[in-house]
């Protein structure tokens, strides 16, 4: 009877991954701080995430003064990089990318391409082991030109995401580009748990009108103890998103 | 369970070694069992003498080869820049610092590194752990859009995958671990099995104590790849190279930058 009942303690054994993560598009790749990196690294370092999704990241571009943005935020923060380009850009790349506060184990990203967007758009994802087991955290910037491209971008994304693993629970965070009425997010929310909804709109920073970034949850069982809308004028025009996060796994 | 694992591998393994069988080249045999229980020959050719230059690739391995601490704990990460910015020839296709670790919060000396040169870092993990975080620095001067890995309770391996300038243009991707316990090893190399035999090579450290029961363990799970030590018996640990059997490991020269050991490992992509 006692081994049985170790069995099935052990079958049904519960572990609690919790996260907090954040959301921040950058605009132009910091273009409002003349590409600084350090304002950026002190809004992370004030909210001390454990993952950090970013858009609108500039690398090496002649608009940035060919530098490498991100690892100077990684080197400030303390966090590891991962850039997802989405295209060339000015010399160097535009894109999406995330840093980690702990060492992630597995990177890969998915680029778009559309005849009828004027550029390419990608979604970048990282592996991270934290107590309570591996997660899955994407950072994502959707096409600005029309619902129909974006819904198409995010139907090739989830394609290539969950071929690749629908094990491991995911978290996809960032500018989506459209409003949460809209057709995109519907289609989006098939798949994934809205985190928070409703909970605020994220643009422009200096009033916030309607919501354009989003955390979205894989599976629909994430629970969350905080969600905050940060909105800082003088670093971008979408407001940032910090929230935190648990899930229960067996 | 031992061997269950070694027979579903021979089973992924053998068609990749039928497209090795049919190479007019020397040969090494195995045998392994077929699906229908009769046994197959292996035949793992052996490398032509001539090294074709344009087909070599380049590796620095910046190690110790011992257990004693953080690389960059006695070390500056900017003479590792310094001699990375300044080598001209052939230059490496990636720097891999092994225990460059890390500590949680704080700046990584890879991203250092590759700030000061203007390249690509990641953390390849080797343990688990809470705040310092043991591991192997890397930094490319590729842009890297597929860092793979592994994560298997506590054994980790990780690497990127390079566009490898040879002859034509081809990916290659890295991988990095550092082993004091074969059968771990064998718990990550069985979940990149497919890449180990096609188009992965592993470059990490061995405990004297593990070398054995790894070299074992890769030559009757993994008949078609070639394997390499390096090492002497004052170190407590030995470099390896693990290639797929289309790549073969020419040399591992081992050399100094000021207070900077490392290992120039050459490998080339056979025709």
């Amino acid at each position: 009877m006692m081994v049985l009942a170790l069995s099935f303690i052990t079958l049904h054994a519960q572990q609690t991954i919790t996260v907090r993560v954040m959301s921040m598009n950058v605009k132009e790749g910091g273009g409002y701080m003349d590409h600084q990196s350090e304002p950026f690294s002190e809004v992370i370092r004030k909210y001390s995430p454990d993952v950090v999704a970013l858009q609108e990241v500039d690398w090496m571009t002649s608009r940035n003064g060919r530098k490498d943005w991100l690892n100077e935020v990684a080197l400030q923060t303390g966090m590891f990089p991962y850039y997802a380009k989405s295209f060339d850009y000015q010399g160097g790349g535009f894109g999406v990318a995330l840093l980690c506060r702990y060492p992630f184990y597995k990177a890969k990203k998915a680029v778009y391409s559309n005849d009828n967007a004027r550029e390419d758009r990608a979604t970048g994802w990282i592996y991270v082991q934290l107590p309570g087991g591996a997660i899955r955290v994407a950072s994502t910037h959707l096409a600005v030109e029309s619902s129909d491209i974006r819904v198409k971008q995010f139907a090739d994304f989830n394609m290539k995401f969950f071929a690749e693993d629908t094990g491991t629970p995911s978290l996809l965070l960032g500018d989506f580009n459209d409003r949460p009425d809209s057709d995109l997010i519907a289609y989006v929310k098939n798949r994934w748990q809205e985190i928070a909804r409703g909970s605020g709109n994220t643009i422009p920073s200096s009033g916030p009108a309607t919501q354009l970034d989003y955390v979205m949850g894989y599976p629909k069982s994430w629970t969350w103890t905080s969600y905050q809308i940060i909105a800082c004028p003088e670093l971008s025009d979408h407001c940032f998103i910090v929230a935190d996060l648990s899930i229960t796994i067996e | 369970m031992m061997s269950m694992k070694i027979e579903f591998m021979k089973r992924i393994l053998k068609a990749a070694v039928l497209l090795f069988v049919m190479i007019p080249l020397g040969c090494d045999s195995t045998v392994v069992s077929g699906d229908d229980g009769e046994d197959v020959t292996v035949e793992l050719p052996e490398p032509p003498e001539q090294i074709v230059g344009k087909n070599v690739f380049v590796i620095d391995f910046f190690s110790t080869l011992e257990d004693d601490g953080s690389f960059f704990e006695m070390r500056a990460a900017s003479v590792a820049a310094s001699h990375i910015a300044g080598q001209t020839g052939k230059r490496p296709v990636m720097y891999l610092f092994d225990r460059a670790d890390a500590e949680v919060g704080k700046s990584n000396p890879a991203v250092e590194i590759a700030l000061e040169v203007k390249a690509q870092p990641f953390f390849a993990q080797n343990r688990r752990s809470s705040d310092k975080v043991e591991g192997t620095g890397i930094v490319t001067p590729y842009m890297v859009s597929d860092y793979d890995g592994a994560a298997v309770g506590e054994y980790f391996m990780s690497g990127c995958t390079v566009p490898v300038p040879l002859s034509e243009i081809t990916p290659v991707c890295v991988f990095t671990a550092r082993i004091d316990d074969a059968a771990g090893a064998g718990k990550v190399f069985e979940e990149k099995s497919d890449r180990l035999v096609r188009d992965a090579v592993v470059v990490g450290t061995v405990s004297r104590d593990a070398k054995d029961e790894l070299a074992e363990l890769l030559a009757f799970g993994y008949p078609t790849v070639r394997v390499m030590f390096y090492g002497s018996e004052d170190t407590e640990y030995d470099l390896f190279v693990l290639v797929p059997g289309s790549f073969v490991c020419r040399s591992i020269e081992s050399l100094r930058m000021v207070n900077l050991p490392y290992y120039r490992i050459s490998i080339e992509k056979l025709q």
